[in-house]
């Protein structure tokens, strides 16, 4: 991992990455959240080494392969993970598709699909066929929430909001559990729920409480849109996972070093802080969303 | 503090801290003793000081105020520990226990435990005013007095008859007629008739004497923002306004801005709110603003809300026809002095007493 200046970051992908493909691309995840609170960044950077790119629309297996294969072409180089494999099955055996920008190693860029309405796995292989082999293409249900309130920067950039990030990450986790991230953050090898949860905590501590408070609508309308038969139980559910958190000090001091590694670094968030702003989000937006789904 | 002193009694399970006051030997219980409890004002003192040791150390288990009740009935002094409790945070009233006699040597205690009833037991009254050390009090009461009388003198509103000062201090005529003996004898307070009276001047005083006493008075309660984010006072007030919760003004440096359109202070440094007795209940509104508040016991902690408790039945509050009522003048004053805004206080008297002062 590295500290990446966000809006640099964005600059080089509207630079190596042509117009007709930028359209179909979202950047998810940590550097989306950076770049959108960069003003509020203590070091004006995120700890991060990938760019996670969401491909759209769903389903669109031929706009990745289009998509990396111009990266290829443009010069992108695979990393030392993404490598070929000979056949296409099981997808979920092959490598996700992940490039490193021509002249640099500094960050590399995983490209993910959105998910299909019909998904109902928390994350989904498709096969793609490059020239050299096939890869493979993950996609996690909730993302299907991150195509909506996308924001966009002046080069035509398109990245996430951070209130859908937010639910989708919630959504991601009814439980702690015990999977670990496979990866180190920092020193130390952190709970995949205490990574993603914890990541919840910090949008909503970067946003404030007036603005967060704003996402309730948007959460509403993003899960009836994208999950129309399920959209009441998933909102009553989105807040588990983050009460288990909550419940678990030892997890919340993962979130916490997570966090501290990440986007709030040098803001000197304490695990009771991080605590209060869990139980900020319960009261103005989970409470209130399951109010909402159990109306009629 | 001026009141009635606990007086030391060997007690079983029991050692002698300080100032009268027995500590159990693990530490988890405290018991003041009165052996010559004669006035419900002095009754609610003691109820008080056990409250205030519960509060500045949230381990204690228990603060027991132990009375052989004289000159008042067990009735009244059971009204009167309702009263108190009903005031208190629960955190703190579950805590606090009781243990009375009267002069029959009936005994009552709160809660009904066999450990406090085998107490009482073990308390028979004692004490004389002979062999008893103690000192004349000066009661909370008092001090709600004293508020009504700045609050008039502040506002101009000329002498103030006592059956009015006992209607808006909610204190009792005696309790008043006691008040005003005081203050006429340290010459703070002059008698405009036989029914009336009106301060001479600011009573600095016994003003002094009150901020000394400082939270016990306002049973004052500081809470805390935990989540890192740079505390801000204004967010909060906008929180309350929208919520409007009942019995809750607003005072402090917003407040001596409504009274004082020139006050002198660049930015809020806290929100001061004050709450009826029997309004929205201390944490709950402060769990209704925002969760990211924690109360906090540490007086030197940077705190961005702060709630006192008023329990002046009438005019404490001035009605606001724009949104929250405002603190009246003397629970502003009271918060500048608390947030040692001494200069500000002081300017704010000049200024609300302009052209009335010699």
């Amino acid at each position: 991992m590295s500290d990446l200046d966000p809006k640099a970051i964005f600059k080089m992908l509207a630079d190596d990455i042509p117009k007709d493909l930028r359209a179909h691309m979202i950047v998810v995840g940590s550097l989306a959240a950076a770049y959108h609170f960069r003003a509020s960044l203590r070091r004006k950077a995120v700890n991060t080494k990938d760019a996670d790119v969401v491909v759209y629309p769903a389903g669109d297996v031929e706009s990745v392969a289009a998509l990396a294969a111009t990266l290829l072409d443009l010069g992108w180089r695979p990393t030392e993970q993404c490598r070929p494999m000979k056949k296409s099955k099981p997808a979920e055996a092959l490598r996700a598709i992940r490039l490193y920008p021509p002249k640099s190693t500094t960050y590399f860029v995983e490209l993910l699909g959105l998910p299909k309405p019909s998904q109902r796995e928390p994350k989904a292989w498709t096969s793609v066929q490059l020239s050299d082999g096939w890869y493979g293409i993950p996609s996690f249900r909730y993302m299907a929430l991150l195509a909506r309130e996308r924001c966009s920067t002046p080069e035509g950039i398109d990245h996430a909001h951070p209130s859908m990030m937010a639910l989708a990450n919630l959504l991601s986790h009814e439980e702690v559990g015990t999977q670990r991230m496979s990866g180190k953050i920092g020193e130390r090898l952190i709970l995949r729920a205490a990574k993603d949860l914890g990541r919840v905590l910090a949008l909503v501590w970067l946003a404030g409480r007036d603005d967060s408070a704003t996402w309730l609508q948007p959460w509403r309308e993003g899960l009836r849109a994208c999950f129309a038969k399920q959209w009441r139980g998933l909102a009553k559910r989105a807040g588990a996972g983050l009460r288990d958190l909550l419940a678990r000090p030892p997890a919340l001091e993962e979130a916490r070093y997570a966090m501290e590694v990440g986007l709030l670094s040098g803001k000197g968030v304490t695990v009771n802080g991080l605590a209060a702003i869990g139980q900020q989000i319960l009261r103005d937006l989970i409470e209130p969303l399951g109010k909402l789904a159990a109306l009629r | 503090m001026a009141m009635r002193t606990p007086v030391a009694l060997p007690l079983e399970g029991y050692k002698q801290g300080p100032r009268g006051r027995h500590e159990s030997s693990d530490g988890r219980r405290i018991l003041d003793w009165y052996p010559l409890m004669q006035s419900v004002r002095d009754f609610e003192g003691a109820g008080m000081r056990a409250a205030k040791a519960l509060t500045e150390n949230p381990k204690l288990a228990e603060a027991c105020v132990a009375v052989s009740l004289r000159r008042f009935s067990r009735e009244r002094a059971r009204k009167e520990w309702s009263a108190l409790k009903a005031m208190l945070r629960p955190t703190i009233a579950d805590r606090l226990a009781l243990v009375a006699l009267d002069e029959t040597g009936t005994t009552w205690v709160d809660p009904d435990e066999p450990r406090l009833r085998k107490l009482a037991q073990k308390l028979t009254p004692r004490g004389t005013t002979e062999s008893t050390p103690t000192h004349r009090a000066v009661s909370r009461k008092f001090f709600e007095v004293l508020k009504v009388l700045v609050d008039h003198w502040l506002l101009g509103h000329g002498p103030i008859a006592i059956v009015q000062l006992v209607r808006e201090s909610g204190s009792s005529y005696p309790t008043v007629a006691e008040a005003v003996d005081r203050l006429v004898s340290s010459r703070e307070l002059v008698r405009r008739s036989p029914r009336a009276v009106e301060l001479a001047d600011f009573p600095m005083a016994a003003w002094n004497e009150m901020l000394a006493l400082g939270d016990a008075v306002r049973l004052t309660q500081s809470w805390i923002d935990v989540s890192g984010h740079q505390p801000d006072p204004q967010a909060l007030l906008a929180r309350v306004a929208k919520l409007r919760p009942d019995g809750v003004a607003v005072g402090g440096v917003v407040a001596a801005r409504h009274y004082d359109p020139q006050f002198d202070l660049h930015g809020t440094p806290r929100l001061d709110l004050c709450i009826r007795g029997h309004g929205a209940h201390p944490l709950d509104l402060a769990g209704d603003l925002d969760p990211v508040l924690q109360l906090t016991q540490d007086r030197q902690a940077p705190a961005v809300l702060v709630l006192h408790l008023v329990t002046r039945p009438f005019n404490a509050f001035e009605e606001s026809s724009k949104g929250l009522p405002w603190a009246s003048p003397v629970e502003t004053l009271l918060d500048l002095h608390e947030l040692r805004l001494v200069e500000q206080a002081e300017q704010l008297v000049a200024r609300l007493t302009k052209g009335r002062r010699r």
